[in-house]
């Protein structure tokens, strides 16, 4: 979801998985990638639209996604808890 | 992401990955490897594109079978899809489901239990026995279904289907056929995995979002994103 709301509205299969990959340092599959997507967008956290067709695809659509209101929310949530288990570690500096 | 237009990735490959992703991620899928592939194309080793793509859409493929499953096999996400979904929730509705399976597989066997063995001494042995282990199986497929236990529902049901052509095999070819445990083990794993296989099947075109007068197939590629 980080990916997707750092590319903005280029949110799409191949710009998520480029973001991934340099963030990660790892090869991620464009199968996770959507597999992923599709749960997210199951439980309402993102949400998606099609652009035009072009060429260079073989004249398919991209699917452009971002990240809704409830998304959001659950990232706050996610990074309260990593905070949490954080701030009990008794290594020093690492919050 | 540079592509260029023109190169497009093997159309077997395309054909064989195609038909196995769900219609709402294959047409954005397919777009975005022929993207890419081009893109790696136009670095200049082709063979390593084609290899890429193979290993990319066999990914993708197997992605997608692993999520149909788990969305078949597992409960209904619709507890699942508020916003205020956590761990602990997903942890209780899966120990709940692996409760109601044990559940239904106790019922089933204590009912079978007391079908064959009322058979086997009021009425005989074998072909009696068989038929009250075919009740058995149906009776455990409703309770399980009541349950909505659905993985020993289709265990069962895989049983059930195995005790009927256990049945007609001896009932042809007369009751020492077909014996042996490998035999039987091959045969009931058989009817289980068609029964689970049929249901998988069942539940991947239930789910597949269809436009109203298009037909399967490319058509159904283009469908509309649901709305969430």
């Amino acid at each position: 979801m980080l990916a997707v709301m750092s590319l903005e509205k280029r949110a799409y299969g191949v710009a998520i998985r480029d973001e991934l990959e340099q963030r990660l340092e790892r090869d991620v599959s464009f199968g996770a990638v959507y597999t992923t997507l599709d749960r997210l967008e199951a439980k309402g956290f993102v949400s998606s639209s099609h652009g035009e067709p072009t060429p260079e695809r073989g004249g398919r659509a991209k699917k452009f996604f971002v990240v809704e209101p409830p998304g959001l929310e659950a990232l706050k949530q996610s990074r309260r808890t990593v905070d949490a288990i954080w701030a009990m570690s008794p290594i020093r500096g690492l919050k | 992401m540079s592509a260029r237009p023109g190169i497009a990735p093997p159309a077997i490959m395309e054909k064989l990955a195609g038909p196995f992703l769900p219609p709402a991620q294959r047409e954005a899928l397919l777009g975005d490897l022929a993207e890419e592939y081009a893109a790696q194309c136009a670095q200049g080793d082709r063979t390593a594109a084609n290899y890429w793509y193979a290993r990319q859409a066999a990914a993708a493929v197997g992605h997608a079978l692993v999520a149909e499953a788990v969305k078949t096999l597992l409960p209904s996400e619709q507890e699942s899809r508020s916003p205020d979904m956590s761990g602990k929730r997903s942890l209780k509705t899966i120990a709940i489901s692996m409760l109601l399976n044990v559940a239904a597989f106790a019922a089933f066997w204590i009912v079978s239990f007391l079908l064959i063995q009322i058979a086997e001494r009021l009425l005989g042995g074998w072909p009696v026995t068989s038929f009250a282990q075919i009740a058995g199986c149906a009776i455990g497929v409703i309770l399980a279904i009541r349950l909505e236990a659905r993985i020993m529902a289709y265990f069962l049901a895989g049983m059930g289907a195995y005790s009927i052509s256990e049945l007609l095999i001896h009932s042809v070819y007369g009751i020492r056929s077909a014996q042996g445990a490998p035999t039987h083990f091959a045969v009931m794993g058989a009817a289980v995995l068609g029964i689970m296989f049929g249901a998988f099947l069942a539940g991947y075109f239930r789910r597949t979002p269809t436009p109203e007068g298009a037909e399967h197939g490319r058509d159904a590629m283009v469908s509309p994103p649901v709305a969430v």
